[in-house]
């Protein structure tokens, strides 16, 4: 897994690639939050996501409700197969995938 | 009945020996030469009988036919006994013909005069010099000793009988007015009669002499060609065998493997034919099917027969289909000065997954039996090999599902022709093909070779025929494959790399593999969680595919426990209420078809099942 940051003001992109699963996910945890500081918008780009298992879900999670209290959080160029996931767990219903 | 008595009778095909049988071919016509002699010689006696002919002595008269016909009937009678294959036949018969030669010079000193020759003449035919010169030396002793037999012997008719020269006239003779001077007669005899007839027969002689020679050179030169023809077609028949051998062995051709039932058989219209089939594995997952047809018959087309086939397995095996027949047009186009080409059809079959690519270079379209339905497979990926090079070919890719069969064939199946000169034709092909009813690959192509020969009626086959059927029954079976790991949370990248590795070869669709990496990752932080705690432990994975059917077990040796008894998260929870983890074992049950759970000799088993379609 390799998480680019790209800072625009108070917006956070993080450009994330490989795979994010039980060992790599608590990397991406601890970066969200040590960059999260100060952020009003968060966006995930999955473009390059190859794989996401429930440790990677977790942090999704965490980063949303961590978001929801100091502004917002999407998604975006999520592909079908890791889509279909969000859609099974219900988690398309509680992140703002675009 | 006549053809039963005077030809089948003697039947001489059997003999391979040229020499041999013209000797038993001679003899054949000598007998019915001795024949036809007893006949005349009744005729003449019909002659006498009625006075047309006159004699002062029956006596003489009987003295000389009864040996005639009794020498020219027995000789007869003995040579068609012995259908003319005794070796001493020819002596025998020679014998016969010269005694009668006697018998008639005796008598008929100057009338049959050009009976002399009848011996000889028919010696030449033995095709033996020493044999001709000594016939015609026994020829002029009859002919010499005629002269002192003759005055006793001689027929009153024969005017001829005496020399003109002798002085008393013949009637004088005949009717004993004056006795016959012998000695002046045997002198006059010898000068104006033998002499003469010597000369003349001399050169008879020797023409006979250098016919028999030219008789004896045809006969060694038939011999020659006989031979070599014999050779060429010993060779020719070997060539035969070897090429049926080329083709690959139909009794059990891969024992290890059932997943398919294949059945191809080749029957070439001349000695030699430019059909070929093949099959053979690529490597243990992927079987090649080829049907390929030269251009031409006989040896030139056996000979590139032999080296498409071997050109065809060793591109296939090494290249993917497209360039491999690129590669086989190259190289059959360099250095084909006849101008041969090959037809072929291609095709190379995943047995895991039914996936089948193929080419078509200008053969004739294979039958397809897809779930019930049967077409033809019309596509085509370029020329025939052969005619120009550097052609790009273009394969085609189908699925195949267990059930569903695959004919090939070449143009001799459908361009085999019935009496009245229709072509069996591709629409009775596929009628055929639709209503038979054997399971069994071999059935299909035995009972269309069976069909093809009742629809030919008899008339000659006139092209090579081949057929390869192909019976796709289930998918091929793997091994399992099972590795034990560390169960510890950064063990589980080994995990991946195992499932990964297994499932990509096992030519899994990519979306099932992320799908199983999934799970397994979650039932494996799980065994890292929950069976040991965070304290370390071993845990086996275990992949198996059986035909459709893909399943993962993973089996630790912690305490029992039951991932799957958890309740399910509620998922329509806002993010608030969501608690974070708890997921997992939700999405396990979501990706996969099927999830149990087992306690196994003290080890907890999960399954993970997932099915491809």
């Amino acid at each position: 897994m390799i998480v680019e940051k790209k800072l625009e003001g108070n917006h956070l992109i993080l450009l994330i690639s490989g795979r994010v699963d039980t060992v790599t996910s608590p990397e991406l945890e601890k970066i969200i939050q040590e960059s999260s500081a100060g952020i009003a918008h968060l966006t995930l780009d999955f473009a390059k996501l190859e794989y996401i298992s429930s440790a990677g879900l977790r942090v999704v999670l965490m980063a949303q409700k961590l978001m929801s209290h100091q502004g917002d959080m999407n998604l975006i160029n999520v592909n079908p197969d890791i889509k279909d996931i969000f859609d099974m767990t219900g988690f398309s219903e509680i992140l703002n995938i675009e | 009945m006549f053809k039963k008595i005077f030809v089948d009778h003697w039947d001489y095909q059997d003999i391979k020996d040229p020499a041999y049988k013209s000797e038993v071919r001679t003899n054949k016509s000598i007998c019915y030469l001795l024949f036809s002699m007893a006949l005349i010689a009744l005729v003449a006696m019909i002659f006498f009988a009625t006075r047309i002919w006159k004699t002062n002595s029956i006596l003489k008269l009987l003295s000389c036919f009864i040996p005639i016909v009794a020498a020219s009937l027995g000789g007869g009678i003995y040579c068609y006994i012995v259908k003319g294959r005794q070796r001493q036949a020819k002596y025998i018969l020679m014998a016969v013909l010269l005694i009668v030669t006697f018998y008639v010079n005796i008598c008929f000193t100057f009338s049959t005069v050009l009976f002399l020759v009848v011996p000889i003449i028919c010696s030449v035919r033995y095709g033996n010099r020493r044999g001709t010169i000594l016939v015609g030396l026994i020829t002029c002793l009859i002919i010499f000793l005629s002269i002192f037999i003759a005055p006793f012997s001689a027929i009153a008719t024969d005017l001829n009988v005496l020399p003109r020269t002798v002085t008393a006239t013949v009637k004088e003779i005949l009717e004993g007015a004056k006795p016959l001077d012998y000695l002046s007669y045997v002198k006059e005899s010898f000068i104006s009669t033998f002499l003469p007839q010597i000369l003349v027969f001399i050169v008879i002689w020797f023409l006979c002499i250098l016919s028999v020679s030219a008789h004896k050179h045809t006969i060694d030169e038939t011999i020659k060609v006989i031979n070599s023809q014999t050779r060429i077609e010993g060779e020719l028949s070997l060539a035969n065998e070897i090429q049926l051998n080329m083709l690959p062995k139909m009794l059990s051709p891969f024992p290890n493997i059932d997943s398919f039932d294949l059945y191809a058989k080749m029957k070439p219209a001349k000695e030699v034919g430019g059909d070929l089939y093949d099959f053979f594995l690529v490597d243990d997952q992927h079987v090649a099917l080829v049907i390929a047809d030269v251009s031409g018959k006989g040896v030139p087309a056996a000979l590139f027969m032999a080296i498409t086939k071997t050109l065809i397995k060793n591109q296939v095996i090494d290249n993917h289909i497209d360039y491999a027949c690129e590669k086989i047009n190259n190289i059959l186009c360099d250095g084909n000065s006849l101008g041969l080409f090959v037809t072929a059809w291609i095709g190379v079959l995943d047995l895991n997954t039914g996936k089948l690519d193929y080419c078509n270079c200008g053969h004739n379209p294979p039958i397809l039996k897809k779930g019930g339905k049967i077409d033809f497979l019309r596509d085509k990926s370029g020329i025939a090999f052969g005619y120009t090079d550097k052609r790009k070919y273009i394969a085609k890719t189908l699925t195949l599902e267990p059930g569903d069969k695959l004919f090939l064939y070449t143009d001799g199946v459908t361009e085999n022709m019935s009496p009245n000169n229709s072509l069996y034709g591709e629409n009775r092909l596929k009628d055929f093909l639709s209503q038979h009813k054997g399971t069994s690959s071999q059935s299909v192509v035995e009972d269309l070779f069976t069909e093809l020969d009742k629809f030919a009626g008899g008339k000659e086959q006139f092209d090579d025929i081949s057929m390869l059927c192909f019976s796709f029954d289930s998918y091929s079976y793997k091994k399992s494959s099972s590795k034990e790991f560390e169960a510890t949370n950064d063990g589980f990248k080994k995990v991946s790399e195992f499932v990964e590795d297994k499932l990509t070869e096992l030519n899994i669709p990519l979306k099932v593999i992320n799908q199983m990496n999934i799970a397994v990752e979650e039932m494996f932080t799980n065994i890292v969680k929950y069976a040991y705690e965070n304290k370390g432990g071993k845990a086996i994975v275990k992949i198996s595919f059986d035909s459709k059917k893909l399943s993962v077990e993973l089996i630790d040796n912690g305490p029992e426990f039951d991932p799957l008894a958890k309740e399910d998260p509620d998922i329509d929870l806002g993010v608030e209420d969501r608690p974070i983890g708890g997921l997992g074992i939700f999405m396990v049950k979501k990706l996969m078809d099927e999830v149990t759970y087992a306690r196994v000799d003290s080890t907890n088993v999960v399954t993970l099942v997932k099915y491809i379609h």
